[in-house]
């Protein structure tokens, strides 16, 4: 029988509440960093690198208080695809640019959690 | 002792603090698990890289616990937790890729996040799969580099910098068990297919 964690359903929203907070750091960062004037794949590169940049500190202090593999793998994905979509942005204000990062970092969650629970458990050898 | 040993040795005693006050993370997230895992053992026991003693309260009573770890300051912090474990423990200052231990010497070795942090895996698994009995059991909990092409490549780019601060994290463990000598019984998934439970036997 599989083994049952303690905590699962506050493990999880905290993942989530992690998530959000990935995905709007990082896109912020990337629409305050990379100059609109940037052809899009340049400013995509670049904004993918600072969404990283811009969640590592964030990853140090989440990790702190429930670090895990989980919120590294989330993390990363996270910093690059709203890095990405921050530095796309065409809003004027940070809001509407931190409401797309959140967004994108629950989205990307939402996948983590659905492949997981499509590959976690026993392996089956033949 | 060889160079790569001897750095080794230098950042797992520069994380052995850190180690030691993150460990409530690692428990809540994977307590269960590796408590499913290290009930299983049985006789005499390895527990190879034992690190600040954190799981040593996941073995059952009834066993003979040696653990090894070639980091002194993390055998500094186990040595606080050893009333932890509800069995006898042994620690030793080792490197798992030259025990001491005559061969098939262990009815079981327990291994936590190990293979991620030492220099030559496959050595250390041999010598594993040297020092447990022909009827011996090979209990892991282990991280890996994922399955996934996308989640490994990340893993793959990600490898220099987690190395340089801890352990790597894109191992294929699973391939160096088996190339080791070892058949696995048992492989169970805890987080993607990047996070595992491994049972094996000597094949």
């Amino acid at each position: 029988m599989a083994p049952v964690r303690e905590h699962a359903i506050a493990i999880r929203v905290f993942d989530y509440v992690c998530a959000g907070t990935f995905g709007g750091a990082a896109a912020v960062a990337a629409w305050c960093v990379v100059p609109s004037a940037l052809s899009i794949v340049p400013a995509m590169l670049l904004g993918m690198m600072v969404g990283i940049v811009a969640v590592l500190p964030l990853l140090l202090l989440l990790a702190s208080i429930l670090g895990g593999f989980e919120l590294i793998v989330l993390s990363m994905q996270v910093g690059m695809f709203a890095g990405m979509t921050g530095a796309m942005s065409g809003f004027a204000d940070w809001l509407g640019v931190a409401r797309d990062g959140v967004i994108i970092g629950l989205l990307i969650q939402v996948l983590l959690h659905a492949v997981d629970w499509w590959m976690g458990g026993e392996v089956q050898h033949d | 002792m060889t160079e790569v040993s001897s750095r080794a040795i230098r950042k797992w005693n520069r994380a052995a603090p850190f180690m030691s006050s993150n460990e409530r993370s690692e428990e809540i997230r994977y307590g269960a698990y590796k408590r499913d895992v290290f009930r299983k053992a049985t006789g005499s026991t390895l527990l190879v890289a034992v690190g600040t003693g954190a799981d040593l309260k996941y073995f059952p009573a009834g066993i003979e616990l040696t653990g090894i770890d070639f980091a002194p300051r993390m055998l500094h912090f186990a040595r606080e937790r050893t009333s932890e474990c509800a069995s006898p423990v042994k620690l030793i200052e080792a490197d798992v890729t030259h025990l001491e231990f005559e061969d098939a010497s262990f009815d079981t070795v327990a291994t936590s996040c190990t293979f991620c942090s030492v220099p030559d895996p496959l050595a250390g698994l041999r010598e594993v799969h040297r020092v447990l009995k022909p009827d011996g059991r090979l209990l892991m909990f282990e991280h890996v580099r994922p399955g996934i092409a996308w989640l490994g490549l990340m893993m793959d780019l990600m490898n220099p910098l987690a190395r340089w601060v801890g352990p790597e994290v894109n191992r294929r463990t699973v391939d160096t068990v088996r190339v080791a000598g070892f058949r696995i019984t048992r492989e169970f998934n805890v987080f993607l297919d990047m996070v595992k439970l491994l049972e094996a036997e000597k094949g």
